[in-house]
This record gives C-alpha cells, sequence and structure tokens, in this order.
C-alpha cells in the first residue's frame, strides 16, 4: 500500500518504510517477533516493534558471524537459533537506514546577503501519532548571527545539536507552526515546511470512522505545507484544517498578521490508497466533505 | 476542461530553439532531460514506458514521475521560457539551464503531450512542434509529471526504437540515485529497474562520501583508466583517461554538470572542486589501501609459494593491477625511501618483504636479486643465507630497475644455484654401487682427479640439472653455483679439486651401470672419460693445443680398464 501511493521525496521513503513494515511480516522474521501490536489509532505496527527492527538489524551481523564460528566448532544451533539466524541474514540484505534522522544540504549561497540557503529533511517515527513523517524544511540562514542552527564551512554544512533539538521540538504539528517558530530564531528566514506522512492506516485492526469504508484498508497520506511560494490557502485535507482557522479570534488575527508579515501560504492536502472495494464509498465520502483527494487502489 | 490558452512554445527567437533542438546528436537524449527533470522535481520512481499502436501506426514513449509536478506559474515562467530555470545555482539540483524540454523534439516527434499538476491545478500541453503548443487546464487530478511523445513509425520500426531506448537509458541513468523503471509494453513482462550499483567494473578499493559528492576509486593496470562523472546519478560523461595513474574513478557529485551541448562536462570551478576531491583522496588515502592490498596479495602469494603452490594468476593480476599507480606513488626517492617499509614484495618463506628488507639483504647477496615459483630447496636455501628470494612475478622486473640502488642483477634461484641430494650406499642398488665402487677405485688409480665421486639425485623441485650426467661440487650435496667451474689440474700449479655426483637416474648412467656387470673396466672408462672431457673448461687462449682429457692421463685410464676387464689369467 505504502508503495502504491506514488509517493516524492517530500515524503517519507516509501521503500524505507515498507521495508521497515516489511521486517515484521511473519514470512519474513521466521517467528523471532512474537506477534504486532498495531496502534489502534494509526493502525500501524507500535514503535516498538520498529527500533526492534532497527536493533535486529544493527545486532545480526556480530550474531551470525558468532553462530558461524560455533558452528564450525562443530555446534549446531537451536531451530530457533537457525530460524533467527536466517531473518537477520535477510534482514543484512535490507539497506535500513535509522528511523530518526536529519539530512542537511546546501542548496546555496548568497555572498550579497551574506547567508546560504539549506534543505533540511527531517525523518522520524512519530511517538504520539505512531506513524511516518518527514519535515522538509527550505532555509535561508543569515552568516552574521551567531550561535547558528547550521554550521557551514565552504560548500559542506554541518547541523549542530540545536538544530535537531529545535526539529524536536517544533515539528510535532502543522507545518504552519514549524514554519513561524522556526522562523522566529535569529538569523534564520524560513521559505517553506513541508510535512508529509506514511499513517493512519484504516483496518480492521484499526477501524475507521463511521460511515468512512469501515472494516477495509485504507491508508492515509496527508502532506500539508507552509510556503511564501503558495499563493494562496488551500484545504484539501477532510480530516484536518488550516491552523489558523482554529484559533479564537484575538490568536487568529496575531498569527494572520504574523502570516502575512513572513509572506506564507498553506496547502494541506491527503491522498489515499484502499482496496478496490473501497474506492467508491470513499470517495464519496470525500465529495460530501467537499476535498479533491486522490485515491490509488491496490 | 476548463481553460484552453494557445502560444508559441520558447517564443522569441525561433531560430534558436531549431539550434537547440538540433544540437542533440542522439534523438533519444530527451530520456536522460525528461529523468533529470523528475530526478530534480523530487521524485523517488520514474517510469519510462514504450508501446506501439498498430490502429494509429504510432510509437508512445513515456516517462512519468511522482515529483512536485508544475502548477500555471511554473509551466509559464519556467517550464515554457527558454533559459529560465527553477534551479539556478541550486547545488541540490541537476539542471541548469532551462532547454532540457526542448530535446524532445530532436526525435521529430508528431505530438508532444505534457501532463502535470501541483497545488490542485492540473494541466495538459500539447506541442504539435517546437514552434507552437495548446494549454489546457484539466478537471481530472493527477500527481507528478507525465511527458508522452508520440511518432507514427512502421511497426517494423518500433522493435529498434525499443531496444535503442532501453539502452539510451541504461546509459544515462544506471546510477541514478532514484529508481527508474522500464517497461516496453509491446514486449510485456514486467517493468525492469534501471538502476545498478555505483560500483566500479574492476573492482573498488576506496569509497568516500560527503555532502553531495561520492566516489569510487580502484586500481587498474589500464594505461588510460575508466572514469565517469554523474550528478545524482544521471550518466555526464563516462570515458578512458588518465585522471590519476592507474586509478580509475566514478564521481557523483553535485558540482559536476554538462555542458549545455551535453556532451562534455563543464569544467569550472565547480568542477575543479570535485576533482579537488578526488585528487586528496588519491594522495592521501589511497596510498593506505594499495599497501594494505598490495600487503594482502603478496602475503597470499607468497604463503602459496611457501606451501610449494605457484602464484595464482589471479593474485598476480591483482598485484600487476595496482602497479602504475606503485610507480607512480614511488616515483621520487623520497617518496620509496617513505614507503619502503611496505611489506609488499612476496617472498619464498611465506613473508611479504619490505623495500628496505630486500636492500639489506642485497648487501648479502652480492647486490643479487633471486627469483623463484615456489619455496624449493635451492630457494630456501638461498634465503636461510640471508639472500633475497622473491616469488617470480612482474614485481621483478621494477625492482630491478630503479626501485633499488643500481648495479643489483636479477637471477633465478633455480637456474643460478643447485642442489643435488647424495644417495648414500645403501640406498643404491647393488649395481650401482659396485659401478660406483669401480669408479672411485679407477680415478683414484689415475690420478685422483676427483676427492671422491658419489651417485645423487638431481631432479628435485625447480632442478636445472635433470639432464646433466654429473656435476661437481667443493661439498657434495650443498648449494653450489650451476655455473661453477674448478680448474683443471692441468691449467694449475695447485689442483682445484671438486666431488663428483652422477645423476643415478641418468639412462647414461644407467646404462653403464648395466655395462658394468659384465665389463666393468669399459663401463669405468667410458663414465670417467665423459666426465674428464665434460669437467671443466680450457683457457680460450689454450684451446687446440690441449683438451681437458690429456693423452697420458686417456692413456692411464685405458690401461687400468683393459686391466679390469681382461681374463683373470691376463692381469
Amino acid at each position: 500500500m505504502v508503495l502504491a501511493g506514488r509517493l516524492g521525496k517530500t515524503f517519507p521513503d516509501p521503500y524505507q518504510c515498507s521495508d521497515f513494515l516489511r521486517a515484521l511480516a511473519p514470512s519474513f522474521h521466521n517467528g523471532t517477533h512474537r506477534g504486532i501490536k498495531v496502534d489502534r489509532c494509526s493502525g500501524l505496527p507500535g514503535m516498538k516493534h520498529l527500533v526492534d527492527v532497527w536493533a535486529d538489524r544493527q545486532t545480526a551481523p556480530g550474531f551470525i558471524v558468532e553462530i558461524e564460528a560455533r558452528r564450525r566448532c562443530g555446534r549446531r544451533p537451536e531451530p530457533a537459533i537457525e530460524a533467527k539466524v536466517e531473518y537477520y541474514r535477510r534482514l543484512c540484505g535490507v539497506p535500513l537506514k535509522p528511523l530518526t534522522r536529519v539530512e542537511v544540504a546546501l542548496r546555496r549561497q548568497d555572498p550579497g546577503r551574506r547567508s546560504a540557503f539549506f534543505e533540511v529533511v527531517f525523518d522520524r517515527f512519530d511517538p504520539a501519532e505512531q506513524i511516518f513523517v518527514r519535515h522538509t524544511l527550505m532555509l535561508e540562514q543569515s552568516e552574521w548571527e551567531r550561535g547558528r542552527i547550521i554550521e557551514r564551512a565552504g560548500d559542506y554544512s554541518r547541523q549542530t545539536s540545536d538544530l535537531r533539538e529545535k526539529l524536536e521540538m517544533y515539528t510535532g504539528d502543522d507545518s504552519e507552526i514549524a514554519f513561524l517558530l522556526m522562523g522566529k530564531l535569529p538569523g534564520v528566514r524560513v521559505e517553506e515546511v513541508t510535512r508529509a506522512r506514511i499513517g493512519p492506516l484504516w483496518s480492521p485492526a484499526a477501524p475507521a470512522p463511521k460511515g468512512w469504508a469501515e472494516g477495509r484498508y485504507v491508508l492515509h497520506l496527508p502532506t500539508d505545507r507552509a510556503s511564501i511560494h503558495l499563493q494562496e490557502d488551500r484545504d484539501d485535507d477532510p480530516f484536518g484544517g488550516i491552523y489558523r482557522r482554529f484559533l479564537s479570534e484575538g490568536s487568529r488575527s496575531i498569527v494572520e498578521e504574523e502570516a502575512r508579515r513572513l509572506g506564507y501560504r498553506v496547502h494541506k492536502d491527503r491522498k489515499f490508497v484502499c482496496e478496490a472495494s473501497a474506492a467508491a464509498e470513499l470517495r464519496k465520502r470525500l465529495e460530501e466533505a467537499g476535498t479533491r483527494n486522490l485515491i490509488y487502489t491496490l | 476542461m476548463a481553460g484552453k490558452a494557445k502560444g508559441a512554445a520558447t517564443a522569441s527567437v525561433p531560430g534558436l530553439v531549431k539550434d537547440l533542438v538540433d544540437q542533440f546528436s542522439d534523438p533519444l537524449a530527451f530520456y536522460r532531460e525528461l529523468i533529470q527533470n523528475s530526478i530534480d522535481a523530487g521524485s523517488n520512481r520514474i517510469d519510462v514506458t514504450l508501446e506501439y499502436d498498430g490502429k494509429t501506426g504510432a510509437a508512445r514513449m513515456a516517462v512519468e514521475d511522482d515529483g512536485e509536478g508544475m502548477d500555471e506559474r511554473i509551466i509559464d515562467e519556467y517550464f515554457l521560457v527558454l533559459f529560465r530555470s527553477t534551479k539556478e545555482d541550486d547545488l541540490t539540483k541537476i539542471g541548469k539551464f532551462g532547454v532540457g524540454i526542448v530535446s524532445v523534439f530532436s526525435l521529430r516527434p508528431d505530438l508532444v503531450r505534457v501532463h502535470t499538476a501541483k497545488a490542485g491545478e492540473s494541466w495538459r500541453l500539447d506541442f504539435p512542434s517546437y514552434k507552437r503548443y495548446e494549454k489546457f487546464r484539466v478537471s481530472a487530478m493527477r500527481e507528478g509529471t507525465l511527458v508522452e511523445l508520440f511518432k507514427k513509425m512502421g511497426a517494423g520500426e518500433y522493435p529498434k526504437l525499443a531496444e535503442d531506448s532501453l539502452k539510451t537509458v541504461r546509459f544515462w541513468c544506471k546510477h541514478s540515485d532514484t529508481r527508474i523503471y522500464f517497461h516496453d509494453r509491446r514486449a510485456g513482462g514486467r517493468p525492469q529497474l534501471i538502476n545498478e550499483p555505483f560500483t566500479l567494473p574492476e573492482g573498488e578499493s576506496l569509497r568516500h562520501s560527503e555532502e553531495g559528492t561520492e566516489i569510487v576509486l580502484g586500481f587498474t593496470g589500464e594505461p588510460a583508466p575508466f572514469f565517469g562523472f554523474y550528478n545524482k546519478g544521471l550518466t555526464l560523461k563516462e570515458g578512458r583517461k588518465e585522471h590519476f595513474p592507474g586509478v580509475a574513478v566514478k564521481i557523483k557529485s553535485r558540482y559536476l554538470e554538462h555542458t549545455i551541448t551535453r556532451d562534455n562536462v563543464l569544467e569550472d570551478d565547480n568542477f575543479r572542486k570535485a576533482m579537488a576531491i578526488v585528487k586528496r583522496l588519491a594522495e592521501d588515502e589511497l596510498p593506505a589501501k594499495l599497501k594494505a592490498e598490495l600487503g594482502e596479495a603478496a602475503q597470499e602469494i607468497a604463503s602459496r609459494a611457501a606451501s610449494g603452490l605457484k602464484p595464482e594468476p589471479r593474485l598476480s593480476e591483482r598485484w600487476m593491477s595496482r602497479l602504475r599507480y606503485l610507480k607512480w606513488l614511488l616515483g621520487g626517492m623520497f617518496a620509496r625511501w617513505k614507503r619502503s617499509d611496505w611489506p609488499i614484495f612476496p617472498s619464498v618463506t611465506g613473508k611479504a618483504v619490505s623495500l628496505s628488507g630486500i636492500g639489506s639483504a642485497l648487501h648479502e647477496s652480492g647486490h643479487a636479486l633471486y627469483l623463484a615459483k615456489t619455496a624449493d630447496k635451492v630457494a630456501l636455501a638461498l634465503a636461510a643465507k640471508g639472500f633475497p628470494v622473491l616469488v617470480e612475478g612482474p614485481w621483478a622486473a621494477e625492482l630491478g630497475g630503479q626501485w633499488l640502488e643500481r648495479g643489483i642483477t636479477v637471477r633465478d634461484a633455480s637456474t643460478t644455484y643447485i642442489m643435488p641430494s647424495v644417495l648414500p650406499g645403501p640406498k643404491l642398488d647393488a649395481g650401482m654401487r659396485a659401478f660406483l665402487k669401480t669408479l672411485s677405485g679407477m680415478d683414484a688409480g689415475t690420478g685422483a682427479k676427483y676427492l671422491g665421486i658419489d651417485m645423487a639425485n638431481f631432479d628435485y623441485a625447480g632442478s636445472c640439472i635433470t639432464d646433466r650426467i654429473f656435476v661437481t661440487q667443493a661439498s657434495p650435496g650443498g648449494l653450489s653455483r650451476a655455473d661453477e667451474r674448478h680448474t683443471p689440474s692441468l691449467f694449475s700449479l695447485w689442483r682445484a679439486r671438486g666431488h663428483a655426483l652422477l645423476n643415478a637416474d641418468h639412462p647414461f648412467v644407467r646404462n653403464l651401470a648395466a655395462v658394468h656387470e659384465r665389463m666393468p673396466g669399459l663401463a669405468a672408462y667410458m663414465c670417467l672419460k665423459v666426465m674428464h672431457l665434460n669437467d671443466g673448461e680450457v683457457p680460450p687462449d689454450q684451446v687446440g693445443r690441449f683438451s681437458n682429457l690429456a693423452e697420458k692421463v686417456e692413456a692411464k685410464l685405458l690401461h687400468a680398464a683393459l686391466r679390469l676387464d681382461a681374463p683373470p689369467r691376463a692381469r
């Protein structure tokens, strides 16, 4: 379902995510993982299981070497250990990356403004929502400021612990909030923040709300973007709304003023992947909700 | 459809557009350009699809991505305007010039159709030619961009188009960071993944990654090593040229760009930055890899030789493929001195030795470097004397050239030295033992040319004397030079006598031993005569006056033989 969603680079790497999920399949792990607890809200395996896969991946090479050494000494492993070795071997063939990681790339420099433009990609498995999330931030950072969140030497950039800390703190919610908060950091001008998520997954284990293709498999792929390159606000997410609109009158005017000053607009969108049999019902409900959404069927 | 607009594509300078279209020498180069745009648009997967419609008689070539797509502003302000690109100066993008899209016209298609969407807008653009387009707002939602080319052709032409398309996509995109699938629908089957691992054909020795750049370096014996330049994995140029002697290189870097004509890499400041990284690696990090890999190969060759096994061709090739770089590295005196402790030369003792180790041993050997195929007894005896004995291989020529001090000679150990094994009496059969006794007796009775005569085994591993009848040695069974000659007594005041060792397995010796049973005198006479005639050299200025077998000596031998063979009553 993840791969059927036609996910571009703003989304968490679909191949990575599907590899993590695939590793939890009994056919893959040979019974090494005893049962998977699915989060009732996200419909995806709990974070613990994904961390287990990552830990197994780290442990696997050493474990295999040790078992092979024992085998050479004539000690035949127990069937359970054999099954584990087979799982570990399979896991070693999967190019997994850490669940949480930050990548920074220098886009260009502007010597005139003494600033540099960066692309920051922050991947994680959101512990609150229990879904895969990627934030992509386009930032300009002034070279005049001290205590920069991204260090630069020539064409090389280096993320600081400060950057990671700020990302952890500011990206728990809508991209607009991250835009506003990151934009308040000294010397930082935000051009764009995109948040794209894989999940939730409606399924018999994590049912959909009443009337929304209940009991079927429907994967949500929501995106929200706050960007200075957008011309207007647009909300095509039937399960979310633009942050400002949920605020009280007083707070909203402050945020709207800030949005005008920073010159950004927000787009919210959500696409779906579902079983073919669920598509018509889903489409109908989306029309009723008044949003335009793409539905990919399996 | 909600709206329709018309216009002239890339409007203002039609002649220039035509020139740009014509500059693409390969009409299928548009695949590369479209895939490049798709990668820059942030795609995770790109699908290249071909099909042929028999009814319309047209082939359809399509490149579809799941990237960002375009809204009307991007279409109007960038996509349809030549030399305008949203990606200018952006180190995270490949495209820079804003001319890639015109490449689709170099195939002279009947129609180019672009479907794209962004921010809730979906668009379709139809280009009947590069001169004009029609733009439609489309109500159906979509994601990413799909570019379709339609070209009328005979059904028979299609298979070649499909084959060339696959070849083109594979050449330009094999190392792409984005997954690319190729599907010829007419041929059926599943889409095939084009991507290949970013490795060197002859194997890699060093892999380096840093922000925006990935480099693999490998050693090669080729005078013009392979090089490949890529940006985000798209091929910019591949070829053969010596950037560093004996080093093949693949560079995937944000710094590398095509020239506008797409036939070369732009050699600007950014290119020099990328090459500076390669230079740093080749000079600072590669030597350590070379030391380790040559050392490993040398050790493996040495171990095999010590076990009596000849060098495996693959090991010698591995060493050889690193020779060009090693020669470059050891080009100067200081460089050689700095690396003189590298154990990279296989010795027959089972260890890899260094230049300085060989240099010290050369003082023991009188500046002679010895080579052997395996650790035979001669090689080991030489090594035991402290002589440098290496396994035969390509390193010998280089060591004999300029890496060691001048005036050294390189010699084959087994043809320079001999080491037959003396066969003690009890190991000989009775006939041979009797023959040996007669020989010794006759030699002693006719002037004792030899200190002693023994039977020996000449057939040891690496032996160069298996076909010799006899040799003389100062110390029987010891190590001696194969060309060692004792000055015949005839020309010397002091008799320089040696021990004679007869080749017990030589047919001549065996035949004489058989004759000895019936005519011991004749057998011994024949044998000693041959030994006298072949032992030592007559000084050049006395050739003609003397031979090794003086008449009076021969007479003595003959008399002794006749005595031995005479019937008992005649003695």
